[in-house]
């Protein structure tokens, strides 16, 4: 039994019979990465003492029946969430050395369900970029396809997940960052509600649309981790004051999706894109209608708009997040400036990757006298009618199915030359996140030269219990058992 | 589609450069020059929006309604005041340290 | 036939508030009353020195202060149950951590409204306040020639900007209004009032046009940092005076930030003022709009738990205060003037009254002694409102029990003074030491241990004294009559007829009919012939 490629469920069933420790898991968690990481480049800080110590804490915790929902369960965190005492850098050089005061709120709670934290996964700096190129510790590498990219922002917890350097690891979705990179290495990554998951202590990249979300090998290990992550937060004034759901009952939910309509929207259907993934994503809507779902064709008809609304809008919150990268509180400082205006000019040009400048560049620009009304507040009514659009299309379905990306997993440096194609590569998932509403991404196929292909399951504000139901029916009917 | 527009907004030459002083980023020449070029691409495709029929659409800040009562905390010291310093590149006496001078 | 046309000075505010809440806007830090006694970032967190990951929580006592100052400014309740929000003002510099300040920009707490009050020579004035809005204070240094060294312990202290209108047409009608909002700042405990700590700053804009012309001008010159009152008549009557003498020679003058320099007696450009092109604006995506409803502003209300600086100033009038003493030494005082307020409003004898004020400014001096001492946490570690609410809790019974025993003639005024005169030597001497001190001596620590000592002593002379002439039960017999009393004017209002049937005399019935309902709404226990006497008595004063 290879310990390293079972799924989260598996391993609390083989936790609880005893048939194998945490201790144990962990290990062969950490020997993997030891092993792998080098060529997949998917950590930036590895925690192998802490880990032990908590796995121990768990096998003790299992044996006096207290053990909570992921317990002695191996996961890793995207380097955007922050660890007390373990450096954080979000995939930063501005960050680097950088150890924060205090854990993220997700990775406390994580922690108190007993998960085993095994380190922080590499990523696109700040969570800027589509691939994980961007990263100012180098990029990280596709686990099975050589040359292709993870996807990114959060392609270091996927490259994880999929090579078995950790069962189930959290990342943080402010574009698509957690649905297309679990999209490309084959695995479920949900994007929940805005306002579900706290925020606090998450490093903000765009701060009305960034949320934290699972990626793992099933829909019910992510309904689990989101189990355990979601629900109100003080710290966060933005996050939702409800329980969450029952996630992990949802996915085993009998009806699976029997009874549900499902709206198929003809923009996510464009020119350019990859045959194989509309013909992957059209068979599993017959197959989903097969199973009992209703199909109607529906209209979201702001969808073309949804990129440029989303640079315009993710950028001016960047730029005004990442203003205090300054080498004064934290970071290194750059260079010995005379002055606080080098002192500032540098720190921040040393300390940022071309990308990030970038997009601050832009955002300062939209933010900036003569063309805020011209470009970002354009761009904020444009979000306005995209999120109508979504209001309208629930009216009618229950739920709404598209693919998660155009292409599959593209190849490295395919995009890093031109910032633009990188940006219309999220052409299909921006649109829920300026909506705010739940995604995930499921896989449903591959291309021929075995390129996963993700499936993208949209569900009304605050319906994750919905979303969930309707990922594991998907499984189930993908998977050939009862719908 | 992307079609280019007479009323597109340009940027002045050496926009990129201006901006970027605001935003406190030194850039080489020739990083400047490939930025402002990055940047006229994309405003050129962002022009797009121009399509759109706005009138009389509310700018939406927030994709989820946030009307939450006021709560705060009991004043309580955090207790990471080492950490914070601790945490600082240049720090002197309990207090982080800067140049004296903004500009030359 | 003079053809001299005159020239107009237009002038307005804009006036930054420390409100004293006890803590910071947006995170948990506490903040003492007095910030310039702690040492360097020893109240700050993660959230105010701006560390990733971290977001602002709107703590609703900075939310409740600005109201409370909206309302002691005279803004209708009404006007303030609305919806404001917060955005993000950007620009790099060493005193913010993010490097923008949380401020409110377009929907700030308080929309416009008048402020009237009664000027200083007794002449009722008014101007517009364009907005009362919160922000976050910025940090503070320390510098020599090399460097400068960043102290984050201010940051996110709460702010109160007032802005008002260039309604004023001579500095001192803008220094009166200064005079005013301080007054009501530090009469109402909602922030120190203090000019050293910077707590209370203010930056004046003003402009000149032709006497008659309705427009304003476009051009407006700034200055900073004029909070002194002498200062602000001083410099901006120069300004005003530069200013038309540009207008009258012809030439025009461009807005721009001023400073004065003291040697030159006159105002140099400090730099162009900055567009607002320099700064840039984004809303504050972390922070939900505040609503204020009726929890908010009856919270406000409880803050404001005393008649205006005015109100109180004319009770205190009434109690035989001249009217030089009222304003120099009183209400100069909040503290002082609160107490002698209350001793006033509950009435008493003048010389009573007059016995007491010299204890109650030995009172307002042990405060302040409390404050400082750092063996006292629960004073120095306070708020102002709160080291005060707990002072007053601890002075007042024994402020009733000497007032008490004053009016009825069982102390004599000669005791109270001598026990003034033994505590203000104690203070005296204690006061010089502490302010001669290093404080990074070990002496000065034992040195303000001292100050506990002596305030005890003070109090156990006043207790000594009480106890000298037993002096608890004339308390309760007066709080008795008191009680029964309140309550009889309550049963009276709720019966006339039979009222004036009993004070009619002739009905004997109605004495016990009143006798049975006061004793109903007084405590169990109660001694029923007491009460008898108060109700004859009352009858007896009563009768037509």
């Amino acid at each position: 039994m290879e310990l390293t490629s079972l799924d989260v469920r598996t391993i609390l069933g083989l936790l609880e019979s005893g048939e194998a420790s945490s201790v144990e898991l962990t290990r062969a968690y950490l020997a993997a990465i030891e092993r792998l990481d080098p060529r997949l480049n998917a950590f930036l800080a590895v925690t192998p003492e802490r880990a032990l110590e908590r796995a121990a804490a768990a096998d003790v915790a299992w044996r006096e029946g207290e053990a909570g929902p992921l317990c002695g369960v191996p996961v890793s965190l995207k380097d955007m969430l922050l660890t007390r005492g373990v450096p954080t850098t979000a995939g930063s050089r501005i960050l680097a050395g950088w150890a924060p005061p205090y854990d993220a709120t997700a990775v406390a709670r994580l922690e108190a369900a007993g998960a085993v934290v095994l380190g922080k996964t590499n990523q696109d700096e700040f969570g800027m970029g589509s691939s994980s190129e961007n990263s100012a510790y180098g990029p990280v590498r596709h686990p099975t396809l050589p040359g292709r990219v993870p996807g990114g922002s959060s392609g270091g917890a996927a490259a994880a997940v999929a090579a078995g350097l950790s069962a189930a690891a959290l990342g943080t979705d402010t574009g698509g960052s957690v649905r297309q990179p679990a999209a490309f290495t084959g695995l479920v990554g949900v994007k929940p509600t805005y306002g579900r998951v706290s925020r606090h202590g998450v490093v903000a990249y765009g701060s009305s649309l960034d949320q934290v979300g699972p990626i793992a090998r099933t829909a019910w290990d992510a309904a689990r981790l989101l189990e355990v992550i979601a629900g109100h937060d003080p710290a966060d004034s933005t996050c939702w004051p409800a329980p969450p759901g029952a996630y992990c009952a949802a996915v085993e939910a009998p009806e699976g999706a029997r009874g549900l309509t499902l709206g198929v929207p003809r923009e996510f259907f464009v020119a350019g894109m990859e045959p194989a993934v509309e013909e992957s994503v059209r068979a599993a809507v017959a197959r989903l209608e097969e199973a009992g779902a209703r199909v109607r064709p529906i209209r979201l008809p702001h969808t073309e708009y949804a990129v440029a609304a989303y640079y315009l809008i993710a950028t001016a919150e960047a730029s005004s997040n990442l203003a205090r990268y300054d080498g004064v509180r934290f970071g290194p400082r750059g260079g010995d400036g005379e002055t606080l205006l080098e002192l500032y000019q540098r720190s921040r040009a040393e300390g940022f990757g071309a990308e990030v400048k970038r997009r601050i560049l832009l955002g300062t620009f939209v933010l900036s006298a003569g063309y805020y009304e011209a470009y970002y507040l354009k761009a904020q009514k444009v979000r306005s009618l995209i999120r109508r659009d979504f209001e309208l299309a629930f009216e009618e379905v229950d739920a709404i199915l598209a693919p998660t990306a155009p292409t599959t997993a593209f190849r490295m440096g395919e995009k890093t030359g031109d910032p633009l194609t990188m940006y219309l590569a999220d052409i299909f998932t921006v649109s829920p996140s300026l909506a705010g509403v739940p995604a995930l991404s499921t896989p449903c196929g591959a291309d021929a030269e075995g390129a996963p292909v993700g499936l993208q399951m949209i569900a009304p504000w605050f319906e994750e219990e919905r979303l969930l139901r309707l990922a594991g029916a998907w499984e189930r009917v993908r998977d050939g058992g009862a719908p | 589609m992307t079609r280019p527009r007479d009323d597109t907004p340009h940027l002045a030459p050496g926009q990129a450069e201006k901006i970027a002083r605001l935003a406190r980023l030194a850039l080489s020449e020739q990083e400047a020059a490939g930025l402002q070029a990055d940047l006229e691409r994309i405003l050129a495709h962002v022009a797009q929006l121009d399509e759109v029929d706005v009138a009389g659409v509310e700018p939406l800040a927030q994709p989820v309604p946030l009307d939450l009562p006021l709560r705060g905390d009991e004043p309580r010291p955090a207790g990471v005041r080492d950490e914070l310093l601790e945490a600082a590149p240049d720090r002197e006496r309990g207090h982080f340290r800067v140049p004296r001078v903004v500009d030359a | 036939m003079s053809g001299e046309r005159r020239v107009e000075l237009l002038m307005g505010l804009e006036v930054h508030v420390r409100l004293d809440t006890g803590g910071k806007l947006f995170c948990a830090c506490p903040l003492p009353a007095d910030t310039t006694r702690l040492g360097p970032n020893q109240a700050i967190c993660d959230t105010c020195t701006g560390h990733p990951g971290t977001m602002p929580q709107i703590q609703p006592e900075g939310i409740h202060h600005g109201l409370a100052l909206a309302l002691a400014l005279g803004a209708e309740p009404e006007d303030l149950a609305r919806t404001s929000r917060f955005e993000r003002k950007h620009y790099f510099y060493w005193d913010l951590p993010k490097n923008y300040q949380v401020t409110q920009i377009d929907d700030p707490l308080c929309p416009p409204f008048a402020v009237r009050w009664t000027g200083d020579d007794g002449e009722s004035r008014e101007v517009a306040l364009s907005r009362i809005h919160l922000e976050e204070d910025a940090a503070r240094k320390q510098e020599d020639e090399r460097e400068l060294r960043v102290d984050f312990n201010r940051s996110g202290a709460v702010l109160a900007e007032i802005v008002t209108e260039p309604g004023f047409r001579s500095p001192e009608a803008a220094a009166d209004f200064l005079r005013h909002l301080r007054e009501v700042v530090r009469w109402h405990q909602l922030g120190s009032g203090q000019l050293e700590s910077g707590d209370f700053r203010c930056d004046v804009n003003l402009s000149v046009r032709w006497e008659g012309e309705r427009e304003l001008p476009k051009e407006k010159v700034e200055l900073k940092n004029l909070a002194r009152l002498d200062g602000l008549v001083r410099v901006a009557g120069s300004e005003r005076d530069r200013l038309a003498r540009i207008l009258r020679s012809g030439g025009a003058f461009v807005s721009e930030t001023r400073e004065w320099v003291e040697a030159e007696r006159a105002t140099r450009s400090l730099r162009q003022k900055e567009s607002a092109a320099d700064y840039w604006y984004y809303i504050e995506p972390d922070l939900p709009d505040v609503a204020v409803g009726e929890a908010e502003l009856a919270a406000a209300h409880r803050l404001l738990d005393r008649p205006s600086p005015a109100e109180a100033a004319a009770a205190l009038a009434v109690a035989g205060f001249a009217a030089e003493e009222v304003r120099d030494t009183l209400m100069a005082d909040p503290d002082l003037g609160f107490m002698a307020w209350h001793v006033a409003a509950a009435g008493g004898s003048r010389e009573s009254c007059r016995g007491l004020l010299k204890l109650l400014q030995l009172a307002a001096r042990e405060l302040d002694l409390k404050r400082r001492n750092p063996d006292e946490p629960a004073f120095s570690e306070a708020s102002g409102r709160a080291s005060f609410d707990r002072f007053w809790s601890l002075f007042r019974p024994n402020l009733e029990l000497l007032r008490t025993g004053l009016d009825a003639g069982e102390i004599t005024p000669q005791q109270i003074k001598e026990i003034a005169r033994q505590t203000e030597e104690r203070l005296d001497g204690l006061q010089r030491r502490l302010e001669a001190a290093d404080p990074d001596d070990p002496m000065a620590a034992a040195e303000e241990v001292e100050v506990a000592a002596l305030t005890r002593r003070l109090w156990s002379s006043v207790g000594e004294l009480l106890d000298l002439h037993d002096l608890a039960p004339a308390l309760e017999a007066g709080d008795l009559r008191r009680q029964a009393l309140d309550a009889l004017e309550e049963v009276l209002a709720e019966h006339p007829e039979q009222r004036d049937r009993w004070l009619a005399g002739g009905d004997p019935k109605m004495a016990g009919f009143f006798m049975g309902r006061l004793m109903g709404r007084l405590p169990k226990g109660t001694d029923g012939r007491a009460v008898r006497g108060i109700l004859d008595e009352y009858a007896d004063a009563h009768r037509p």
